[in-house]
């Protein structure tokens, strides 16, 4: 297979990975539920 | 979710418009000896030019969206800016090939133009899945 086109394909799994990545994160943080623990300034 | 159905929609279907209306116009319009086929409609390497729509497209998805996660966004948007450079690189080789009357491996190009639009259709989901908020 050609240099360029070994280049396009890694530069494009790259950037799914990334892409996917991120996308994980930061669902997983938004509905992550928040953790109120009471008294805790007290 | 729905940047990435607008982009498939509107990104990826409408660029492939013409050269699915070519095929299907080269289809009920063919004549004798050569059969309708995609060989044929990508053999100037069109595809290529699809390929740097899509890729800018992707990269523009990302331009305006907020600085939070910025290097995963700067990773996405340089491998999409890359395959774009690639594109465009073989596709002016095969406009200047084909504005001088060169002989090139059509077979080889059209197998390159799918293999880069594959890479570019990647790339720019991982720039849509990027740009979600």
């Amino acid at each position: 297979m050609d240099t360029l086109v070994i280049i396009a394909l890694t530069a494009s799994i790259v950037s799914l990975v990334a892409g996917t990545w991120k996308f994980y994160k930061a669902h997983s943080i938004k509905q992550a539920p928040t953790k109120v623990i009471l008294g805790q300034n007290y | 979710m729905n940047r990435l159905f607008k982009w498939l929609l509107f990104g990826v279907v409408v660029a492939l418009a013409p050269l699915i209306a070519d095929y299907f116009l080269h289809s009920v319009h063919f004549t004798g000896g050569t059969v309708p086929n995609w060989h044929m409609v990508l053999i100037k390497g069109e595809l290529l030019l699809v390929s740097a729509a899509i890729s800018g497209a992707g990269v523009g998805e990302l331009i305006g969206t907020s600085r939070d996660w910025l290097p995963f966004k700067l990773i996405c948007g340089g491998s999409c800016i890359v395959i774009l450079f690639i594109a465009v690189v073989l596709y002016t080789g095969i406009a200047n090939d084909v504005r001088l009357g060169t002989n090139y491996d059509k077979t080889a190009l059209v197998n390159k133009s799918i293999w880069i639009f594959i890479a570019t259709f990647v790339a720019a989901l991982g720039c849509i899945l990027a740009a979600e908020d």
